[in-house]
């Protein structure tokens, strides 16, 4: 045999066949990895409509609170209790009542003093 | 870009691939596991690499990239003892083959058990349109180291065929 001979049996050793049906195999795990990353997007719009729509529950509910707060502070501002009211009233009045009588005074003071003044002058005319 | 298109541009350098594979790793199953890894990160980075003109090139570096992570990894250690164990199993050996004078099959083990760069170098040669540049890029050898190993490849089949042959 010569090497001519000899190198063709090595070429045609050195050909390598390709295994039956890997290409079947290859396109079958392709389309597996499409399929997966189908899923997996899916998953994931999942996961973020479900935490929006988490925020946006949670974002209401703090509003809410928020109102309802700020409603129960104003309504302290009345009295529930009629005998709470009445004693509140009863200090609101007398207070009232101390201011007015120290106003009172103040004008009778005024007054005398008014009445000085057109007793002075009107002797000074009868001069 | 879609399964379709993806299969369309990447599968039919499929055969291709599985040769590079098989004449780095030695062994038909860890070169079809290969090229399935290898088209699992094709497909995950397709859209960034749907820029590149040269997709056959890309692919090939990409399959010799893999192989060599698998030739250094302890899978390709594991690949190699249950070779052996199977011929040794099944009473195989290049002897056993003289005897039935098998030319083919027996140049083939012959190859199977050359030193690893002479094997992926002859292997590589063997396949159709690979040229010695393409040898030089995948091996990452120069190209007088590839000619060298060719030779020396080609000397120790001849020579190992003739003194099994002449037992015959």
């Amino acid at each position: 045999m010569d090497d001519k001979e000899f190198d063709s049996m090595i070429d045609e050793a050195l050909n390598i066949p390709v295994p039956e049906g890997l290409a079947e195999r290859l396109e079958q795990h392709i389309d597996k990895l499409a399929e997966n990353e189908k899923k997996q997007k899916r998953h994931r719009l999942t996961y973020w409509a479900t935490s929006a729509a988490a925020v946006i529950l949670l974002t209401i509910g703090i509003f809410i609170g928020t109102d309802l707060q700020a409603n129960q502070a104003r309504m302290a501002d009345t009295y529930t209790d009629p005998a709470e009211a009445a004693i509140a009233a009863e200090k609101v009045l007398a207070f009232m009542s101390t201011q007015l009588n120290k106003g009172l005074d103040q004008v009778e003071n005024a007054g005398q003093e008014m009445e000085k003044v057109n007793q002075i002058l009107d002797k000074h005319f009868k001069e | 870009m879609d399964a379709e298109s993806f299969k369309q541009l990447y599968l039919p350098l499929h055969p291709r691939l599985y040769r590079i594979a098989y004449a780095l790793t030695g062994n038909s199953q860890d070169a079809e596991d290969i090229l399935q890894d290898a088209y699992c990160k094709l497909w995950s980075k397709r859209k960034e690499i749907s820029e590149i003109r040269n997709t056959e090139a890309f692919c090939v570096t990409l399959v010799k990239n893999l192989c060599y992570d698998f030739l250094r990894s302890p899978r390709s250690r594991q690949s190699e003892e249950i070779v052996e164990s199977l011929s040794m199993a099944t009473g195989a050996s290049p002897e056993t083959e003289a005897i039935e004078q098998d030319e083919i099959r027996l140049i083939q083990q012959l190859i199977d058990k050359l030193p690893e760069n002479q094997r992926q170098v002859i292997r590589l040669k063997g396949i159709k349109d690979c040229s010695l540049e393409e040898i030089e890029e995948i091996t990452g050898l120069s190209a007088v180291n590839v000619r060298v190993l060719l030779s020396r490849a080609r000397k120790i089949i001849r020579e190992q065929y003739f003194k099994l042959a002449s037992y015959g």
